[in-house]
C-alpha cells in the first residue's frame, strides 16, 4: 500500500505544472520580500537618484538652483582639489585593502596553531577593531604630536633625523592616515582569515610536508586555495571600507596639509555643509558611489573568477 | 552656541535668565569652533536647529547671518531693540532686505593677546611698537624655551584671523573701502601689496620660530591652555579670549594688543560680529520666549555682565566706552578711531576665507606660494560673486 500510494504523488511531481499554476508558486516563493523591496527600493535608490539629481545643479543648500549640467563634474576632474582626492581616495583604499590582508593573513598564520598564548593574542589584536575610529584617531593624533611619542623615541635612539611633524608634512601626512587605518582593522582581517584556517585539513598540510613542499609552497599551494573565499570577503569588506575613509581623515588632518590627504569623501562634506555647495558635493557623492561600484565589481570579478578556476 | 576651553558667556547669563525666570530653562548644546558652521546648517536644513543660536554677522563665515536671514532661517527682529544695538557702520552685519535678523551682544575687537606674566618674566616689553620689536620678541621666548605667538596652522579660523589681522596695518588701513572695491572689481587680493606682504610676514615669522615647533599641525583648542599655562606668551584670537585665559589660569595677567604695522601704524577689526538669532521654524510660544531673552540680553546691566564675561566689550557701551584693564594697549585706537568691522566678514562666501587659511598652511608647509594662495582667493571671490 505504501507503494502503490506513493507512485501517484510521483506522478503528480512530474506531471508539468499548467502556467497559473507557475505564476502562483513563484508568487508564493517571493511575496513576502515586496515590503523590504518596496522599502529598500525608496530608501536606497529612489533616495541616491533624488540626491543624485543635485549633482546636475549649483544648489546652494538654501534657495533655489539652476541646471548647469556637467559643470560640477568637470570642475572635479580639472581641478587640482577633486583630482587630489580621487587620488588619495584610491591610495589610502588600495593601501588598506594591502595592509590590512597582508598583516591579517601573517598574524593569522601565527595565531593558528602552536602559539601558547594564541586566544589572549588574538584578543588583543582584534580590540582596536571595536573601538570608534574617532577615538583611535585622537589617541594617534597625540602619538603624531610634535612633541609626541613617537618623535621623542626616535630621539631616543638616535633617529633625530626622522623626526618630522607627522601630521602636516607633505609627504608623511597621508602614510599616517594609512597606518591609523591598517592598524585598526588588521584584527578584524585576522579574524576572518582564522575562519578560512579553521577549515583547513591539517593532515593536508602534513601529506604536503611529506611530499616536500616548503613552508611557502605549501601555502601557495595547499592552505590559500582553501581559505580563498576569505580572502574574497576580506578584500571586498576591505576596499569598500578603504573608498569611503573619512572619520580618520578628518580626526587627524582635517584635509591638510594644504589638501594634501583631502578624500572624496571629506570633501563631499566640507563642499556640502561647510561652502554650502550642494550641488558641487552630490557631483563627488556621485563620483565616489560610481568608483565604489565599479571597483567593487570589477575586484568581485577577479577574485570569485579565480575562486571558480581553482 | 560655539564651544570654547570654559562655558560660552550666553550661557552664563542664560543661567541667571533662568533664575529669575524659573518658568523659562534653556538646554545648552556646544559645538566645537571648527565644525560650528557646518553643523548649524544642518541643523536648520533638518528641521531641529535650537531655538536661539549663535551666527556671526555678515556673509564671509560658514555661519554667518546673511546668507541665513536670505534662505528664510531666521526671525525678523526689527522690530526689537536689536535695531538699536548697531552703529551706521556696522547695521551691514545684521541687514537684509532692508529688515534686521540678528542681534549682537558684545563688541569684539580682535587682538593679538598675551599673558603679561611671562612677557614681563622674560623682559618682553609690551605693546610692541613694530615688526621688528616682534621679531627681537620672538628671538627672546625661543630662547628662553617658549614661542612668542601660539599658531593653530591646521585650523582654518586661526590662519586667517592672524592674516586678516596683519593685514588691518597693511591693507585697511590705508584703504578702509578695500572690500568696496573687490566687489565691484576694482582690486584683486593678488594685485594689492598689502595682501602680499601679510602673507609673506607669517612666513617670515615662522621660519624665525615665532610661532610654537609644528605650528603648521597646531589645532585651536590647544592656544588658550598653551598661552594660559606660558608655554606660547601670546596669539591671535578675539579679545574675549582673555576671559577664557582667565577663567583656565587666573593667576597671571593677560592683555589684548594690536599687531603693530611695519613702521608702526595703527588699525585694527572690531565689531559686533557675535549674534543671536531666533529659529523662524521654532514653534510661536518659543519665538516670543526668545524675543524675551534677547530683550533681557540687550538691557545694559546685563550686556555688561555678559561683556564681563565674555572679555569683550558691551554691545551697549560699544567702541565709545571706558575700556578693561586689558584693553589699555588699544584704547587710543577706539578714541582716534583707527578701527573697521572685521575683513572678511564682507566677503561674499566662506570659500574666500576658507582658501585664505588653508592657503596659510600651506606657506607654512612649503606646498604653495604666496602668489598663489592670493589667486586662489580671488578665483574663490569671482566664482561667489558669480
Amino acid at each position: 500500500m505504501a507503494i502503490s500510494s506513493a507512485a501517484p504523488a510521483t506522478a503528480r511531481v512530474k506531471r508539468p505544472a499548467s502556467a497559473p499554476d507557475r505564476g502562483s508558486k513563484l508568487f508564493a516563493s517571493w511575496w513576502w520580500a515586496i515590503p523590504a523591496l518596496v522599502v529598500s527600493i525608496l530608501v536606497h535608490y529612489v533616495a541616491v537618484a533624488v540626491g543624485g539629481t543635485f549633482a546636475f545643479t549649483n544648489w546652494k543648500g538654501i534657495g533655489a538652483f539652476q541646471f548647469v549640467g556637467f559643470d560640477n563634474f568637470a570642475k572635479i576632474f580639472s581641478g587640482d582639489l577633486g583630482r587630489g582626492a580621487i587620488l588619495n581616495t584610491l591610495f589610502l583604499a588600495f593601501g588598506f585593502l594591502i595592509g590590512t590582508n597582508v598583516f591579517g593573513l601573517l598574524l593569522a598564520l601565527a595565531l593558528n596553531r602552536g602559539v601558547k598564548l594564541r586566544y589572549f593574542l588574538r584578543v588583543v589584536i582584534f580590540m582596536p577593531t571595536v573601538l570608534s575610529p574617532l577615538a583611535v584617531s585622537y589617541i594617534w593624533r597625540f602619538i603624531y604630536q610634535p612633541q609626541g611619542p613617537l618623535n621623542s623615541f626616535l630621539g631616543s635612539v638616535g633617529l633625530e633625523s626622522w623626526q618630522r611633524t607627522w601630521l602636516a608634512d607633505p609627504v608623511s601626512s597621508i602614510w599616517t592616515i594609512l597606518i591609523v587605518m591598517v592598524w585598526q582593522s588588521t584584527g578584524l582581517v585576522m579574524v576572518i582569515y582564522l575562519a578560512g584556517l579553521a577549515g583547513v585539513p591539517q593532515e593536508l598540510e602534513e601529506a604536503a610536508a611529506i611530499d616536500g613542499a616548503n613552508v611557502f609552497q605549501r601555502f601557495r599551494h595547499v592552505v590559500f586555495p582553501l581559505i580563498r573565499p576569505s580572502f574574497v570577503i576580506a578584500s571586498t569588506l576591505m576596499l569598500i571600507q578603504g573608498l569611503r575613509v573619512f572619520d580618520q581623515v578628518m580626526a587627524l588632518t582635517g584635509g591638510g596639509p594644504f589638501n594634501a590627504t583631502e578624500t572624496l569623501a571629506t570633501q563631499v562634506y566640507k563642499q556640502t555643509f561647510a561652502y554650502g555647495q550642494f550641488g558641487y558635493g552630490a557631483a563627488l557623492s556621485l563620483v565616489l558611489t560610481v568608483l565604489i561600484i565599479v571597483i567593487s565589481l570589477i575586484q568581485m570579478g577577479l577574485t570569485s573568477g579565480r575562486e571558480r578556476k581553482s | 552656541m560655539e564651544a570654547g576651553s570654559a562655558e560660552a558667556p550666553v550661557a552664563v547669563l542664560a543661567q541667571q535668565y533662568s533664575k529669575e525666570n524659573p518658568d523659562v530653562t534653556f538646554d545648552v548644546e556646544p559645538v566645537p569652533n571648527e565644525q560650528y558652521g557646518e553643523v548649524l546648517r544642518t541643523q536648520l536644513q533638518g528641521g531641529n536647529a535650537p531655538d536661539v543660536f549663535y551666527v556671526t554677522g555678515g556673509q564671509g563665515n560658514p555661519h554667518s547671518a546673511l546668507p541665513l536671514a536670505e534662505a528664510g532661517y531666521l526671525v525678523d527682529l526689527s522690530k526689537t531693540v536689536a535695531k538699536d544695538l548697531y552703529t551706521d557702520q556696522s547695521r551691514f552685519l545684521g541687514e537684509f532686505d532692508g529688515k534686521i535678523w540678528t542681534q549682537p551682544y558684545d563688541f569684539v575687537p580682535v587682538t593679538n593677546n598675551y599673558n603679561l606674566t611671562v612677557a614681563k618674566e622674560l623682559g618682553i616689553d609690551l605693546p610692541f611698537k613694530s615688526v621688528d620689536d616682534v621679531l627681537d620678541a620672538c628671538g627672546v621666548a625661543q630662547k628662553a624655551g617658549k614661542s612668542l605667538l601660539r599658531l593653530a596652522g591646521s585650523t582654518v579660523p586661526n590662519n586667517g584671523l592672524t592674516t586678516l589681522q596683519l593685514a588691518a596695518t597693511r591693507v585697511y588701513s590705508e584703504d578702509p573701502d578695500w572690500n568696496e572695491k573687490r566687489l565691484k572689481g576694482d582690486v584683486t587680493f593678488a594685485d594689492t601689496k598689502g595682501w602680499t606682504e601679510s602673507l609673506e610676514l607669517i612666513v617670515k615669522m615662522y621660519k624665525e620660530g615665532c610661532f610654537q615647533q609644528g605650528a603648521e599641525a597646531g589645532v585651536i583648542a590647544d592656544n588658550v591652555p598653551a598661552i594660559a599655562a606660558g608655554t606660547a606668551v601670546g596669539g591671535f584670537a578675539p579679545g574675549g579670549q582673555i576671559g577664557d585665559l582667565r577663567r583656565v589660569n587666573p593667576d597671571n595677567e593677560y592683555v589684548s594688543t594690536a599687531f603693530p604695522g611695519d613702521k608702526g601704524e595703527k588699525y585694527l577689526f572690531a565689531s559686533p560680529s557675535n549674534m543671536l538669532a531666533l529659529n523662524a521654524s521654532s514653534d510661536k510660544a518659543k519665538q516670543k520666549a526668545g524675543l524675551a531673552f534677547l530683550a533681557w540680553l540687550a538691557e545694559p546691566e546685563h550686556a555688561d555682565a555678559l561683556a564681563e564675561v565674555s572679555g569683550n566689550l558691551s554691545i551697549r557701551a560699544g567702541a565709545g566706552a571706558e575700556l578693561p584693564d586689558q584693553y589699555q594697549f588699544i584704547s587710543d585706537y577706539f578714541s582716534d578711531e583707527n578701527y573697521q568691522p572685521l575683513g572678511n566678514l564682507q566677503w561674499p562666501s566662506p570659500e574666500i576665507y576658507n582658501t585664505l587659511g588653508t592657503g596659510v598652511q600651506g606657506l607654512l608647509t612649503g606646498q604653495t606660494d604666496v602668489e598663489s594662495v592670493l589667486k586662489a582667493m580671488d578665483a574663490a571671490w569671482d566664482q561667489a560673486a558669480g
